[in-house]
């Protein structure tokens, strides 16, 4: 039981704000003992733990008077932070002390010491280091140097090392690796750009893959993208002279157009597969073009070919069956090639066919037709046969434009309008057809060399065989002509002339002049004339076994007539006249067709009657 | 290949290289991790003397059990930082971690000191200096933080290596292509074709995975060197 009589609870107001305030206190009363106690109960307004504090208490009476001043010092305890704690003691006061009143002189803290109204660190002097740094000049700006690692384990032993333990993420083989790596590899792509600019020969210009050699250029490929792609003489400062294989393979283009001036070579393969190539042109100026076998290779869609000045190959449009239109000038080899084999086709149709070949071979047109042929080479040698599957118009030689309903093709020639355009070489016979007004036999000396039989009809128009005509003739063992007139030795280059027909009504000139200087020995001459004229037999020069007359009726005389055999036909009239006639005759034999005239007797035996082996000795032409 | 594809290639390298060099710097892979964040130290007192400005922080966190606080002291040219120990240690190491204004690290000292008295040796530090943070290294032998910087991932490592050889090699290739268009000129579009392309390409390639795995070998090594108490990270390795 306590002994206090009166306890009494009091408030403390003042001095709150100091770091440690007296929040209330309590009052023990003993009046018997006239004792009284004091409890406080602070209030730790730091934010630190509080370890010890002291107090100047004033004691007051009830009036107010001041009675006494005493310390009140608590140490060694814990206080938390921002806590009140009630010291485990109390104070004994003055028994007439009615109120205190505390003044905090001292407060020990976790961290800091707190007297006479300041804090007060417990170790550092701040006042004595300010006064001790000198004001010295500006010392460039340092961070605390990084110490080795060995001279910093030796300043352990000396009891202090700072060592900057900052850094930065950068290792520094990894950077000098990667600068090393640029440097090589911009290095190699430097030197192999300059290596292979020099060595290469591949230029890419304007659209077109160009393999260049002194300022010429193949084309390779073209990727421009155009539909009509035009071929120039020069990309840049390289001329093209060639198309090499695959440059235009499988491209979408639709039209070529070449525009060289010098010469162009189109390799095989250049243009194959182009299935959407409509056409390909050149201009008359542009140099030769020289297309290869299957430079055009399969081009379905390929309808007109105007190369005047290319020279083709067979099989250079091979499988570009389309086509309708072909203009160009001959071919690579001097050999021509048939149409059919440069397009690969048969029973092709033109619309027109335009060539500048020298020679026009039989074969040209074999298997085509043509509506439209031009030859635009005036002295072109056409084959035998070759316009024959012109349908509408021919052109050549002087010819332009002329109707194909005008060119004949004969067993021995072929005849452009009147004009013989090409002579059967194949054939030993020629037959002259009638209609013929022209006719340059030198033209056809190789063909007619193989001539031995030619038989001449009476011409509808004003052209006469002569000399020149019969030198084309060289080997000609045989020779029908119906002429009156022959030329004055139109026959002289006959020197191996064996069989003679001649036909007309009458004759003008003689045998002798019909050969000329020329001495020949004709096996058989048959003269077939309504009237033999005088010394038609000449001077008897040419040698003649035997002679045959055919539908003749008188026979002014046979002077120079030397014959194995003469034929006289039925409608001689068997007189005495001629047979005075025959009798001056230098013949062995006389081979009459009809009868012995009745009444007539002694005849010499040489005189054969009805004869009928006269046909077995003509020759059928 | 057209020259076009090439082109094409060209540009999506230049984006991809473009991009790559900004990751770089945006991701920022290397930068330093810090076991402890920036405190903001509770100031006790200002006080300005006659040529210099003092200020006592209190320390924070477990380091105020052995450093109770510490002055930053500012000259007209210098600044520095003497601690208050909590008693007298036998050896004691502690981190200074230096920020800006801004808050970033600016330097991260370590200091040891053996035989203490109540306050550390003076510590300079570094004129753009604005905060410091002190961290408790060990005590008498007491590890208590072996570091304050994290040792780098391995994963980040690997990253930061990947980004880097592919970013170089995106640039060779855009280089390269650049210097062959200019070069060889009408020619570049074989020279592309060539195999002379294919080699450069090729060793960009092989260059690029070379330079990557030295890279992550050479941050391992370097992060193996500067062990500290990172072991978590260091599992992996």
């Amino acid at each position: 039981m306590s002994s206090f009589n009166h306890v009494e609870k009091i408030k403390y107001t003042s001095g709150q704000d100091s770091v440690v305030s007296l929040g209330e206190y309590i009052l023990f009363e003993d009046t018997r003992a006239e004792e009284k106690f004091a409890v406080f109960k602070f209030f730790n307004n730091l934010n630190q733990k509080l370890y010890a504090v002291r107090f100047e208490v004033s004691q007051f009476d009830g009036s107010g008077a001041l009675l006494e001043k005493s310390v009140l010092l608590h140490e060694n305890f814990e206080a938390e932070a921002n806590a009140p704690f009630v010291p485990n003691a109390k104070m004994r006061i003055n028994f007439l002390c009615e109120k205190l009143g505390v003044k905090l002189l001292f407060a020990a803290f976790d961290r800091v010491k707190w007297e006479n109204g300041e804090f007060k660190d417990n170790s550092y002097k701040f006042d004595r280091y300010a006064q001790t740094v000198p004001s010295a000049a500006p010392a460039p700006a340092r961070v605390a140097a990084p110490a080795p690692k060995k001279s910093a384990q030796k300043q352990l032993k000396y009891g202090f090392s700072i060592r900057n333990v900052f850094r930065k993420n950068i290792a520094k083989f990894p950077k000098v690796f990667n600068v090393f790596v640029i440097l090589v590899v911009l290095g190699f792509v430097i030197g192999a750009a300059f290596l292979f600019k020099n060595r290469s020969e591949m230029v890419y210009l304007d659209g077109f893959d160009l393999r260049v050699s002194d300022g010429r250029a193949t084309i390779c490929g073209y990727d421009g993208g155009q539909s009509a792609v035009t071929v120039p003489d020069k990309v840049g400062d390289y001329k093209i002279t060639a198309i090499a294989k695959g440059a235009f393979s499988d491209r979408r283009i639709e039209k070529a157009v070449f525009g060289n001036q010098g010469e162009l070579r189109i390799e095989s393969g250049a243009f194959t597969h182009c299935d959407g190539l409509q056409s390909v042109s050149a201009s008359a100026e542009c140099g030769v073009i020289y297309v290869s076998e299957k430079g055009f290779e399969n081009c379905p869609a390929l309808k007109t070919v105007d190369l005047p000045t290319a020279r083709l190959s067979r099989g250079s449009f091979s499988d570009s069956k389309q086509a309708n239109s072909v203009c160009f000038d001959s071919f690579v080899s001097a050999e021509a090639v048939p149409l059919k084999d440069l397009f690969g086709g048969e029973e092709m149709t033109f619309k027109t066919v335009s060539v500048n070949c020298a020679e026009i071979p039989a074969s040209f047109l074999e298997g085509v037709k043509a509506a439209d042929f031009i030859a635009r080479n005036p002295a072109a040698a056409l084959g035998y046969g070759a316009l024959k599957n012109v349908t509408l118009r021919i052109t050549y030689g002087n010819w332009t434009g002329v109707s194909a309903n005008s060119y004949y093709h004969y067993d021995s020639c072929d005849l452009l309008v009147d004009e013989v355009v090409a002579v059967n070489g194949e054939s030993d016979t020629f037959i002259l057809p009638s209609a013929v007004t022209k006719f340059e036999a030198g033209k056809f000396y190789r063909e007619l060399s193989a001539v031995r039989s030619m038989k001449i009809v009476q011409m509808a128009g004003s052209f006469a065989p002569t000399a020149a005509f019969f030198q084309s003739f060289p080997n000609l063992e045989r020779l029908s002509w119906s002429c009156a007139s022959p030329e004055a030795g139109a026959l002289q280059a006959l020197s191996g002339l064996k069989y003679l027909e001649l036909h007309a009504a009458a004759f003008s000139g003689n045998l002798d002049g019909l050969f000329g200087e020329t001495t020949v020995s004709l096996e058989t001459l048959v003269i077939d004339c309504n009237a033999l004229p005088a010394g038609f037999f000449g001077e008897g020069r040419t040698g003649i076994v035997r002679a045959i007359l055919l539908n003749t009726r008188a026979i002014d005389d046979l002077a120079g007539l030397s014959a194995q055999s003469l034929y006289l036909p039925a409608t001689l009239a068997y007189d005495g006249a001629l047979f005075g006639l025959l009798a001056s005759a230098d013949v062995n034999e006389f081979l009459f067709e009809g009868d012995k005239p009745q009444g007539a007797e002694n005849f010499p035996e040489n005189y054969v009657w009805n004869y009928t082996g006269i046909k077995d000795e003509l020759y059928e032409f | 290949m057209t020259m076009t594809v090439w082109r094409i290639f060209c540009l999506a390298s230049m984006v991809l290289f473009v991009a790559g060099v900004i990751a770089l710097f945006v991701t920022r892979l290397l930068k330093n991790v810090y076991y402890h964040n920036f405190t903001q130290d509770e100031l006790m007192r200002d006080a300005k003397t006659t040529n210099s400005r003092n200020a006592i922080y209190f320390t924070s966190g477990e380091t105020k059990k052995y450093i109770k606080k510490y002055v930053v002291c500012k000259t007209a040219y210098d600044k520095y930082l003497v601690c208050n120990y909590a008693k007298s240690f036998s050896s004691v190491k502690f981190f200074v971690v230096e920020y800006t204004a801004h808050r970033r690290v600016l330097a991260v000292q370590q200091i040891v000191e053996r035989q203490t008295g109540d306050a550390s040796k003076v510590i300079a530090l570094h004129r753009r200096c604005k905060y410091v943070n002190v961290v408790i290294g060990s005590v008498e032998g007491l590890e208590v933080n072996a570091d304050v910087i994290r040792p780098l991932s391995l994963a980040k490592i690997r990253l930061y290596a990947f980004l880097k050889s592919f970013t170089i090699f995106l640039g060779l290739f855009v280089a390269r292509h650049f210097l062959i268009e200019l070069i060889v000129k009408n020619g570049a579009k074989y020279f592309m074709a060539d195999f002379l392309n294919y080699i450069a390409i090729g060793g960009s390639l092989l260059l690029g995975l070379l330079s990557y795995f030295i890279t992550v070998k050479c941050f391992r090594h370097r992060n193996t060197k500067a062990q500290s108490g990172g072991a978590l990270e260091y599992e992996f390795l």
